[in-house]
């Protein structure tokens, strides 16, 4: 019997977590409604899980700040790709300000 | 997909993307340079450019599952960069009081945690994410949980 009541515990806990199977987590939810015991267990566990994600930082991002790491991502693909973003008459225009041959003396 | 459709991508993860690396560093300056390093190591790894090329931008499902494969690389590319890169270690005078004891679990533990908690991914994405097996993660989860809730409660492991 105790054993069954630990096997559902961690059951519970799985279902709270997350970490049942999906397929698995529509039979626990109707169990966990149907069990007093169970719900009990469950808004324990519910609980325990909301304090928990209180101690977790989750920075907000301000405005400012987005545009700043935007710019900066951009500015990243620029220098990476600087060659490709140059158009044909560029392309052009550089290879004919080359020289075709040097002389060394 | 081309560079500027994949920066309208990224662009619309910055908010999740600098959380998840602030959860890494502690430090609002070293979370966005690990975030641009990231992004730029991420960028110049073509073989993952290449996963997501063959998505049609025009096609809304398919621009999601872009979306969510490109957040996942990401994500991966901070993880992997804020491990290799030496972090000056945190100062948990600068850090708020609720946040101290998230900030002493390691970087899996962190990463795991906010990913699962706040992120609300699965544990078979984070084995993706991470390439870790699934008790790995679920080890991972358990003791960052453990080191949460400290001498709080005595949590049970459950595998």
């Amino acid at each position: 019997m105790e054993t069954n009541l630990t096997n559902k515990r961690y059951t519970v806990k799985r279902y709270v977590n997350k970490t049942l199977a999906s397929a698995d987590m529509q039979k626990v939810e109707k169990i966990i409604e149907q069990t007093k015991d169970l719900k009990d267990i469950y808004s324990i566990e519910e609980q325990e899980r909301d304090f928990i994600i209180q101690l977790i930082p989750d920075r907000e991002l301000s405005q400012d700040r987005k545009s700043h790491i935007r710019n900066e991502l951009e500015a990243v693909m620029h220098d990476i790709y600087h060659e490709e973003k140059k158009s044909i008459w560029q392309k052009i225009n550089d290879y004919l300000e080359k020289p075709a041959f040097k002389i060394r003396f | 997909m081309n560079r500027t459709e994949i920066l309208i991508l990224t662009d619309s993860l910055i908010p999740r993307l600098n959380g998840f690396c602030y959860a890494l560093t502690a430090n609002e300056e070293q979370a966005e340079q690990l975030l641009i390093d990231a992004f730029t190591v991420y960028i110049l790894q073509e073989k993952s450019f290449l996963a997501i090329n063959q998505v049609d931008f025009n096609d809304k499902v398919d621009r999601h599952r872009a979306k969510k494969l490109l957040l996942k690389e990401l994500l991966a590319s901070c993880f992997e960069m804020a491990c290799k890169k030496n972090l000056s270690p945190i100062n948990l005078k600068n850090v708020a009081s609720e946040n101290i004891d998230f900030f002493k679990l390691s970087y899996l533990q962190r990463a795991v945690m906010y990913l699962k908690e706040v992120a609300e991914y699965s544990i078979s994405e984070l084995q993706e994410i991470f390439g870790l097996q699934r008790h790995q993660i679920i080890e991972a989860y358990y003791n960052a949980k453990h080191g949460l809730l400290g001498n709080r409660k005595i949590m049970t492991m459950d595998f």
